[in-house]
């Protein structure tokens, strides 16, 4: 019976702990970090990213770059939760969980319902669910919102660019995709396995919207090179345009409905 | 004995031959379908789609083709003779190098966000031009034409360069990472024609300078000693050379990457079909490393289509293995010989 009793609370102990909310966070992608900004849980952040731009302003240390991480300078923030990604060198947190320190890994979202989830679940990790949870509902209804706003309308063809030099686009079954599919357009690269393409063959497929995620100048020109084949039926439509870098490329849900809401602003102009 | 100028003349218009087949190969491989009988309507109607894709994208390649491949070839045939080492190319003194560490500078940097794509190949052709001035100094100190002692320095300043370039990237973002890396890989996509037109009337002039050397670099084959036996004066000739090739390497390295091999393997294979005299040599191995270069593309454009591949990767494999069958050839030659 005592050995009942003791293994019960062990078992509540365990599981209080676990869903006690993390104090001490220690965020290894940029991504995360503007997460955990937006759902106001800023205060709980101890480590950062020297990319997390967010952060720039408050008083946080840095303890990875963009490809590797200070696990010594995570160890003595004494964190109760550290926040990684998929491209997150995974001997990193298995070295981190050696050490006892919660690790929770978020997979790149494949697509926006993924990045809704995650964002719940962070929430609920961080102590942070009703916010979470508001923003996503309000984010859910505003993204249906936009999707009805293109219906009734002929599916356009996209060319959704993402890197120049060499000429990368947007693959399905990425969170990047749902930009094209919740504005009423068709992936010209759907199917493909890899994103580097020729332009030959992007003028081929010859689409009716060209979106290029901005990059400064090289993006400047990506566009005057597009623009320079008068017979692409983007040219044509005057639809060749820019979607700000950082606000597409985050998988979080305000960044998602931003950017969604810019291209939406352009493409229902013309 | 035949007449080896009689067969010189031929085997160069055989070359010339097979480069305008290969042109042609190449203008009617690619995503829109243009066949052979298409290409001068193409050409004329200046509507089409196709006619801007053959003008704008496959033109411009078949001519950097010809014109990398060729100074790629050349420079590595005269490397080859002032160096009298078979395993010589243009990017053994360091020179790709210095204009691989200096694109990875731009790039990690953002200036070419900020001030222009054109300092990609600018700072490419100023990190080559360093080393070259950085490997000519050492190497022709005091007077001196220690060719050797330029071959290590190359070989080191290579290694000082990758690890240079290793740190940037350690410390930089990954789209900057995959950039870096894409740009080292070499690509023939170049849509500047002003960078086009550079670099071809650089291959020209390479080559019609070359000449005035074809002579002493026969001489060379035999020594600094017994070529100034024969009245060459090596050091100047050895000097001139050099800048020659170097400029060459590093306007080629500076627009289209670190494309590998061509210069290594082309003139040993014009060698092993026409002799080492470089009379021809230099020729030939000009057309040898166009003709290489442009099929290279070929594939490159077509192995996993639509999504291209570096050319640098082709070039590496195939004149890889070239090379080694190359290799084998010679030695059994030489074997039957005895």
């Amino acid at each position: 019976m005592k050995i009942l009793l003791s293994f019960l609370l062990a078992v509540l102990a365990f599981n209080l702990n676990a869903q006690k909310p993390a104090a001490r966070i220690v965020s290894l992608a940029p991504s995360l970090t503007k997460s955990i900004y937006y759902m106001g849980a800023a205060e709980q952040l101890v480590g950062r990213t020297s990319y997390c731009f967010i952060a720039d302003a408050d008083d946080k240390e840095v303890v990875a770059s963009a490809v590797s991480v200070n696990i010594e300078k995570v160890l003595t923030l004494k964190p109760d939760l550290v926040l990684a990604t998929g491209i997150t060198n995974p001997e990193t947190i298995a070295l981190l969980q050696r050490a006892g320190i919660r690790t929770k890994v978020f997979q790149t979202p494949r697509n926006f319902e993924e990045i809704c989830l995650h964002f719940q679940e962070l929430g609920r990790l961080t102590g942070r669910e009703a916010a979470a949870d508001s923003i996503v509902a309000h984010t859910r209804q505003e993204v249906e919102q936009i999707k009805a706003s293109y219906e009734g309308q002929a599916a356009k063809t996209f060319f959704f660019q993402i890197g120049a030099n060499p000429l990368f686009t947007v693959l399905d079954h990425t969170f990047m995709n749902d930009y094209i599919s919740f504005s009423g357009g068709i992936n010209v690269a759907g199917g493909l396995k890899a994103g580097t393409l020729s332009r030959e063959w992007v003028l081929m497929k010859n689409p009716e919207v060209i979106v290029i995620v901005n990059m400064g100048l090289v993006g400047e020109e990506e566009k005057a090179i597009w623009e320079s084949y008068p017979q692409l039926r983007a040219v044509k439509n005057d639809l060749v345009f820019f979607v700000e870098s950082d606000m597409a490329s985050t998988p979080n849900p305000p960044d998602f409905l931003k950017t969604l809401q810019s291209m939406q602003k352009i493409l229902q102009a013309r | 004995m035949k007449n080896k100028y009689l067969s010189w003349t031929l085997f160069t218009l055989l070359l010339l031959l097979l480069f305008v087949a290969a042109a042609l190969l190449s203008l009617t491989t690619g995503e829109a379908a243009i066949g052979l009988g298409d290409l001068l309507p193409v050409w004329r109607d200046g509507e089409q789609m196709e006619h801007f894709i053959l003008t704008r994208i496959r033109l411009p390649r078949i001519v950097l083709a010809m014109a990398v491949g060729g100074s790629l070839s050349l420079s590595g045939a005269i490397l080859q003779g002032i160096f009298r080492n078979p395993l010589v190319e243009p990017y053994t003194l360091g020179i790709s190098g210095g204009a691989a560490l200096g694109v990875a500078l731009i790039i990690v940097t953002g200036l070419h966000l900020s001030v222009g794509a054109f300092m990609l190949p600018l700072s490419g052709f100023s990190g080559a031009a360093i080393v070259i001035v950085l490997v000519g100094l050492l190497g022709f100190l005091r007077g001196g034409t220690d060719v050797n002692k330029m071959l290590l320095i190359g070989v080191m300043i290579s290694f000082v360069a990758s690890s240079a370039m290793m740190f940037l990237m350690a410390v930089t973002t990954s789209e900057n990472i995959h950039g870096i890396v894409f740009w080292i890989m070499g690509s023939l996509d170049e849509p500047n024609p002003l960078l086009i037109k550079i670099t071809l009337y650089t291959a020209l002039s390479g080559l019609l300078l070359s000449y005035l050397f074809a002579r002493p670099l026969n001489a060379l084959l035999l020594g600094q000693e017994k070529a100034a036996y024969l009245g060459i004066n090596s050091k100047t000739t050895i000097r001139l050379l050099f800048l020659l090739a170097s400029l060459l390497t590093g306007i080629c390295v500076a627009v289209a990457g670190v494309i590998g091999f061509v210069g290594l393997v082309i003139p040993h294979l014009i060698r092993l079909l026409a002799g080492s005299d470089y009379r021809f040599l230099l020729v030939g191995s000009f057309l040898g490393g166009g003709i290489f270069l442009v099929l290279s593309d070929v594939v490159a454009r077509t192995l996993i289509a639509p999504n291209e591949l570096p050319i640098g990767v082709i070039t590496g494999i195939a004149g890889g293995i070239l090379f080694i069958i190359v290799l084998n050839k010679n030695r059994n030659r030489r074997r039957h010989a005895q």
